[in-house]
């Protein structure tokens, strides 16, 4: 009987080709992305478990509160406070601090600049770190040992097995004692190679005793079953004790699941990779939204189809077949095409993973063997889809009357037509809403691209001048690169705008009181600076390369600091800085900058106190003339590398490295794109087949209508405008959807731009366009055809 | 065989009552050839459909092989229905998909008989209708007079019996419908029973009684006097 029915649904199958191909596309199409975004989702939400101990690793985060009354929740933490933490909470099995610190790092002639991350030895107790040479135990017991991750030891030593070999970062000699297995890909963060925290000099960094200066991380290992909820409750007596009475209202300690970090943190001073969780919801969404308008087109698609095969389920009946027999054979054709269908959406899947992967910069795979649950979603989209949408076209077949069907009766689906009304209005509600959300991501993308910044950033190569230079060797310096034709300007500064905020420390602005003073972002830039980038000076002057005094005893604020300090006239105003220990210092404003974005246009712009503190000059801007690029920075990189110690510099552009600060937005905004074309088309798949019932089961009536005199547009007028009308109401149920989801979403940008109402137009006259393109074709032809045609067949 | 008392089918939509038939009596014995006859919309495919099951009558009694069945369920019926009745209809009604061996095996599917006796089963019926040699092909490869033997074979394939035949002539050509006629006169000297609707009283002629129905009423039972064998 089974061989039977699949018989029966290979030969209709391949004998109505057109009908397949539309079921089988748009369900292939649907449940390729929902497989896709299982993937994705898989990916994002198993980040950083493979370590065995994930589950008891936590990373030590506050929530501090600002003078302001703001709270500011840290990822970074002092120094002294991991160790005290393990003495004082029996539940803490392990405490280690991770210290990033850069260094140049030569290997006989071979010197690189590379970041280094100093950690104590216990981090191979509490992350998995796989060895390739070298074992964990006792990696980095010992002061000046080093152990590389494989990249980095490639980088020095290709091949070979480096353990025992020195390596010099700064000039001071490391031992490297291992050599890290390549690393996995679900980390979300990267180092080049861990040394053991014991080798920093507590005279060079005097923060590793400082019980309030919170710049490093600690991961905390608890004890099987330990629950971090009490150890936080413990978290305001550590303070009082360790740090002092007055810091249990400022400081608010907690603890964050390692595998929450990916998805659930927005930390200052994070490192880590991170996707905030509602993008997870919102693909989520959108793929089971896609896979069900692709089972609508199955379910109108089968049950238009099964007016045509009317007659075969009536002789079936009178031979004495069941109704359950029939629903069987119905939902047993249903799995066999979205079998078909899956096979297709896997090798789109397969298809579609590379090209996510290079955009996104993740890895993600699909491991069939080692993924249980990607099978399980294979096999569970197949039955779940083959059921749900053959069950109706099986029982609204099933229920024919044989004496009916076998009389020659037109099976119609009475009273059932607001169900496919229904169906279709959904389907071109998502596409609609999918076209919205998708110009209004690309409209704020291009908004942020062309946005007036407040500053230039085109042409500017930068690269860094790392270690204290005197401000003649910079001259030097300055006059070296001006030689290379196309060098049009030259800069010192401590940052770059667009990328980082800066330095934060404790100002005492004249006229605030405040006892804490304020914590406020700064720069140190040369007098080249402002003109280079272009930064508005809007009262007062520029530091001066004539006058030395600028260097310690001027500043240039911006126009929110102004703001900021109450100061109507800032020029001539003074402003005391604290910094760690150091001794406080006084400065004069004498300049005003209009506000420019030195941060990312998801924040607004916050106050910025401007230094020209030459020791503080580790980046160089190169601002290039129209010239050939490549030969230019070769020779931009030669010069620099020149004046440090023959190692080359970090370098790149600006503009590229700013582009960068909105990588998932571009990674939404692509597969958003993708997505609503997809849509659109199983959409137009649907209507397709729809249309071409409807014209097959109004046959009649168009030839009636046509004996009686009806003209060629009259009738594709009748037969298109129910269709219209309903993409219509789909328009009506789509657009206010994107519109209020879409403002949420902008809600994350300081600086947004909303969709106007020529994207809403826009997305309707192209859809009802669409939709017309689509049906078109199928009723002019059926309003061309024949009358005595159609009349004789009835 | 079959016994109709009081038989009575009214279809009602919202506004109008049509009734279709109106207190038919009627007896047909085993073995007998009965064709009924009447103009377009006096009964007689509402009839046969009851007598063939496929539908219940709206009140009456209707016994089938001594089992009262007008009010059985469609389950019910089906199950009845199988294997005892065959149909054969005008416009033949084998379903395109399958071929020729395969639209007569149907019946037995349904029976849930075993691989190989449908296939004996079936290559029997297909001889004795001389339709072997197009075991293969499929119903639109045949002529119409082709299609009709197939759908007989299929109607008698599990020894059905009771034939219920509704204009089988009625899409033949004239040499194609007496090959049919003499086929299903062959089948009634065998012993089965049949019931045909007939416009033609060139076919009717086959038959050993007529019944005529006008608006739902029996009008006259006429007993044939000779067969055209």
């Amino acid at each position: 009987m089974l061989k039977n029915y699949f018989k029966i649904a290979f030969r209709n199958l391949s004998k109505q080709k057109g009908y397949t191909f539309i079921n089988t596309a748009g369900l292939a199409i649907g449940m390729g992305i929902c497989l896709f975004l299982v993937l994705l989702i898989q990916y994002a939400v198993t980040m950083d478990k493979h370590h065995e101990n994930s589950d008891r690793i936590y990373l030590l985060a506050d929530a501090i509160t600002q003078q302001n009354g703001s709270v500011l929740d840290v990822g970074i933490s002092p120094a002294p406070w991991g160790n005290q933490l393990k003495q004082e909470f029996p539940e803490i099995e392990k405490s280690v601090r991770l210290l990033d610190n850069g260094g140049n790092v030569r290997y006989g002639k071979k010197i690189l600049r590379q970041g280094i991350t100093y950690v104590d030895e216990g981090i191979f107790e509490v992350f998995t770190y796989p060895f390739k040479y070298g074992t964990a135990e006792g990696a980095l017991s010992r002061p000046n040992s080093i152990v590389l991750t494989e990249d980095m030891s490639i980088r020095y030593f290709a091949d070979e097995n480096p353990i025992g070999k020195f390596l010099l970062v700064d000039d001071e000699p490391f031992e490297i004692t291992g050599v890290l297995a390549k690393r996995h890909p679900q980390n979300s963060f990267y180092y080049n190679a861990l040394a053991s925290f014991s080798s920093l000099d507590e005279n060079d960094y005097p923060e590793i005793n400082n019980w309030r200066s919170h710049n490093l991380f600690t991961y905390i290992l608890l004890r099987e079953g330990a629950n971090p909820e009490s150890i936080e409750a413990g978290f305001s007596d550590f303070v009082a004790k360790n740090v002092g009475e007055d810091y249990v209202k400022r400081y608010r300690p907690y603890l964050v699941d390692l595998e929450d970090l990916f998805l659930h943190s927005d930390l200052y001073g994070q490192r880590w990779d991170s996707l905030e969780i509602s993008y997870i919801y919102i693909f989520a969404a959108i793929g089971l939204l896609i896979l069900f308008i692709a089972c609508i087109n199955f379910i109108n698609l089968a049950t238009a189809q099964g007016m045509k095969r009317a007659r075969e389920i009536g002789v079936r009946k009178v031979l004495g077949a069941y109704k359950k027999q029939l629903v069987f054979q119905f939902v047993a054709e249903a799995l066999l095409l979205s079998t078909l269908a899956v096979i297709i959406a896997i090798v789109l899947v397969e298809l579609a993973l590379p090209w996510f992967n290079d955009i996104a910069d993740w890895s993600v795979t699909a491991n069939y063997l080692s993924n249980p649950f990607y099978l399980f979603s294979i096999a569970a989209i197949v039955v779940l889809v083959g059921t749900l949408a053959g069950a109706y076209p099986a029982f609204f077949m099933s229920a024919f009357r044989p004496v009916k069907v076998l009389k020659g009766d037109q099976v119609t689906e009475n009273g059932k037509s607001w169900m496919k009304n229904s169906l279709v209005v959904t389907q071109f509600s998502v596409a609609i809403f999918l076209i919205i959300s998708s110009a209004s991501v690309e409209n704020q993308l291009t908004y942020i691209k062309e946005k007036d910044l407040g500053f230039q950033q085109s042409d500017m190569y930068v690269s860094t001048i790392p270690g204290s230079r005197s401000i003649q060797e910079m001259e030097t310096i300055r006059g070296e690169l001006f030689k290379i034709p196309g060098v049009a300007e030259v800069s010192y500064s401590s940052n770059i705008p667009g990328e980082e905020a800066g330095r934060r420390t404790q100002f005492y602005p004249e006229g605030n009181l405040q006892e804490d003073g304020l914590r406020i972002n700064n720069y140190s830039v040369d007098p080249y600076f402002l003109t280079q980038f272009e930064i508005e000076l809007i009262q007062g002057r520029d530091f001066s390369i004539n006058l030395a005094s600028d260097t310690v005893s001027s500043i240039i604020i911006n126009e929110a600091a102004a703001r900021k300090f109450g100061w109507e006239q800032p020029i001539g105003k003074t402003i005391t800085q604290r910094f760690n220990d150091e001794a406080p210092r006084k400065y004069e404003v004498v300049g005003v900058v209009k506000d420019f974005h030195f941060e990312t246009l998801h924040t607004t712009i916050q106050p910025l106190v401007l230094f020209s503190d030459p020791g503080r000059f580790f980046d160089i801007s190169i601002k290039l003339r129209n010239a050939e690029i490549a030969p230019l920075t070769e020779q931009i990189d030669e010069v620099i590398k020149a004046f440090n110690n023959g190692i080359p510099a970090w370098h790149y552009f600006l503009e590229e490295d700013i582009a960068d600060e909105y990588t998932t937005e571009v990674v939404i905004a692509e597969m958003l794109r993708y997505f609503t074309y997809l849509t659109l088309f199983i959409a137009c798949l649907g209507l397709l087949g729809l249309v071409s019932f409807t014209v097959i089961n109004r046959k009649k009536e168009i030839g009636i209508r046509k004996v009686l005199g009806a003209s060629i547009t009259g009738l594709v007028q009748v037969l298109s405008f129910h269709f219209i009308k309903l993409v219509f109401v789909g328009f009506l149920v789509g657009a206010p959807l994107a519109y209020f989801l879409i403002n949420e979403w902008l809600k994350s940008f300081a600086y947004s731009n909303a969709p106007g109402i020529s994207i809403f137009v826009g997305a309707g006259i192209l859809t009802v366009l669409i939709a017309f393109l689509t049906i078109g074709y199928q009723t002019v032809k059926a309003a061309l055809a024949n009358p005595v045609e159609s009349l004789k067949n009835e | 065989m079959i016994q109709a008392k009081n038989l009575k089918k009214i279809y009602s939509t919202e506004e109008v009552e049509t009734t279709a038939l109106n207190n038919v009596n009627i007896e047909i014995k085993e073995g007998e050839f009965v064709a009924i006859m009447g103009p377009s919309g006096c009964g007689k495919s509402t009839l046969l459909n009851i007598m063939g099951l496929l539908d219940n009558p709206t009140s009456g009694e209707y016994h089938f092989l001594g089992h009262e069945v007008s009010q059985h369920s469609e389950r019910e019926r089906a199950q009845l229905r199988k294997g005892n009745i065959g149909f054969i209809f005008q416009s033949f009604n084998l379903i395109d998909e399958l071929t020729v061996f395969e639209n007569v095996e149907l019946p037995l599917l349904y029976l849930g008989i075993s691989a190989d006796e449908r296939k004996e089963k079936a290559e029997a019926a297909l001889e004795r209708m001389s339709m072997m040699h197009r075991r293969n092909h499929f119903p639109q490869q045949l002529s119409g007079g082709q299609q009709q033997r197939v759908a007989i074979a299929r109607a008698v394939v599990a020894n059905a019996k009771l034939i219920l035949a509704d204009e089988p002539t009625g899409n033949l050509d004239s040499d194609h419908g007496n090959e049919v006629m003499k086929v299903l006169a062959e089948l009634n000297e065998q012993g089965t029973t049949i019931v045909m609707v007939t416009h033609s009283p060139h076919d009717a002629d086959y038959a050993m009684r007529v019944i005529h129905l006008f608006d739902g009423h029996v009008v006259t039972e006429n007993m044939q006097e000779g067969f055209h064998v």
